[in-house]
């Protein structure tokens, strides 16, 4: 048995040699395989990019349609804000940071981590750069004064337009400038529809999220509420200050 | 000479140096195969071809690691694809074991005490385990490789090899003990 698994043993390393000595085998060349280091350098560098920037984007949304206030106005308001959150945005930026994890995974420190904790810290990366692209930088207004010059492709504009608004009107959340103060009734002009609108906005009694407390006529406020028969009965309403929405205005294109 | 001296020979042109390489691995993968397939001259085939992929590679061997894991991690993978071809199943199940961190400690003594129960229970029941807890008992008591070796060779955490490994044990035990009885 012995000889015979020498004898295979013999035979087999005599195959390898013998292929190799024939030159039918060619070695890769160590250039390869830098380029293949470079190259997944370059594709982490470029996942890394596209996932801050999506958690910029999702900042720059929840921030500048008034998301986030929401978040303010109780288990109603977090439970809205859930509803509205851009949700393929941040399945977007997880296929990134799974392609991420699979591309460190051909270094030691890609798999000796556990899975959950790499996407964990290479999503808090990405999400950290986003608020630093969001907060420190002109980047985003840049984006929205390119927009209002037509300088950017048609689909781009649109979704800025999109960004900065509320979600429609109907789905709960508007926003506009107090005309009058009642007791229980506020007027407000909401221009986020396209033309200038009038709504009435009903104040509940005990709301603690709704009141009129600090708030002036001319003042740009967020309201989340039902529509019920051409009135706005609020849940929650929030005074908002305008320059910190950069509202895109539509700039005639240079002839 | 050390195996990582060896290939940084090889990786210099010197292809002689290639036949002591598979001189000291060649027994270790034909083992190795042996807990996979069960098919000889499959078993063969592959090892040939994973000596031709280390040859073909060799220049992209980081000469400062260590060369036995580089060299079980390709034949890992190749048997690995073949019993993947043989089941005819391609999807290959998402581990659950690697998601979290766990606290192992891969302790030589205990290693030593318990090898030679663990040694009559592989040779009864190591073929009525699932493939990936008959590779890591083959490449912990057979292969006597340690847990970072084994954990670069299957490319996990150090915490996996171990929890996989205690599993492995328990379910082990409880085969041998299921076909065979108590002792």
């Amino acid at each position: 048995m012995e000889q015979t698994n020498t004898n295979i043993k013999q035979s087999l390393r005599e195959k390898v040699l013998t292929r190799i000595e024939g030159n039918t085998i060619i070695v890769t060349s160590r250039w390869y395989f830098i380029a293949r280091i470079a190259l997944i350098g370059f594709l982490t560098f470029a996942a890394l990019t596209l996932s801050s920037l999506l958690s910029n984007i999702i900042i720059f949304i929840i921030i500048n349609s008034g998301r986030s206030i929401l978040l303010g106005f109780g288990m109603r308001g977090i439970w809205s804000f859930f509803i509205f959150f851009p949700w393929l945005l941040l399945f977007v930026d997880l296929i990134c940071i799974l392609l991420l994890q699979r591309l460190l995974s051909v270094f030691k420190f890609g798999y000796r981590v556990p899975v959950l904790y790499l996407g964990g810290i290479i999503f808090v990366t990405g999400f950290l750069f986003g608020v630093i692209i969001h907060h420190e930088t002109p980047f985003n207004k840049e984006i929205v004064h390119e927009g209002e010059r037509h300088h950017l492709p048609g689909f781009i504009n649109d979704f800025l337009h999109g960004a900065h608004r509320p979600p429609s009107a109907g789905q709960g959340m508007y926003r506009g400038i107090v005309q009058s103060i009642g007791t229980s009734t506020i007027i407000i002009l909401d221009s986020d529809a396209g033309t200038s609108t009038q709504r009435t906005i009903i104040l509940g009694i005990d709301n603690e999220y709704a009141t009129t407390t600090g708030m002036n006529i001319g003042d740009m406020v967020f309201i989340a509420g039902d529509e019920r028969e051409g009135s706005i009965y609020a849940y929650g309403i929030h005074s908002i200050d305008k320059d910190d929405f950069d509202e895109p205005h539509e700039v005639a294109p240079v002839q | 000479m050390l195996d990582e001296a060896l290939v940084l020979l090889l990786q210099e042109g010197n292809t002689e140096i290639f036949g002591i390489l598979m001189e000291r691995y060649e027994a270790k993968l034909l083992r190795y195969g042996h807990k996979f397939l069960s098919d000889n001259a499959d078993i063969e085939d592959i090892v040939q071809d994973v000596f031709l992929s280390v040859y073909r590679n060799s220049k992209g061997f980081d000469t400062t690691q260590r060369f036995s894991p580089w060299i079980y991690r390709i034949a890992h993978n190749a048997f690995v694809n073949a019993l993947r071809k043989k089941s005819y199943s391609p999807f290959v199940p998402f581990d659950f074991d690697t998601l979290v961190s766990h606290v192992v400690y891969d302790d030589p003594s205990i290693k030593e005490r318990e090898s030679k129960e663990m040694m009559m229970h592989i040779e009864k029941g190591l073929n009525l385990l699932s493939p990936k807890y008959k590779e890591i008992m083959v490449l912990y008591y057979i292969e006597d490789l340690g847990y970072k070796d084994i954990a670069d060779i299957l490319q996990v955490p150090v915490g996996t090899v171990g929890i996989r490994l205690k599993r492995a044990k328990v379910a082990l035990q409880k085969e041998v003990q299921k076909k065979y009885g108590t002792d």
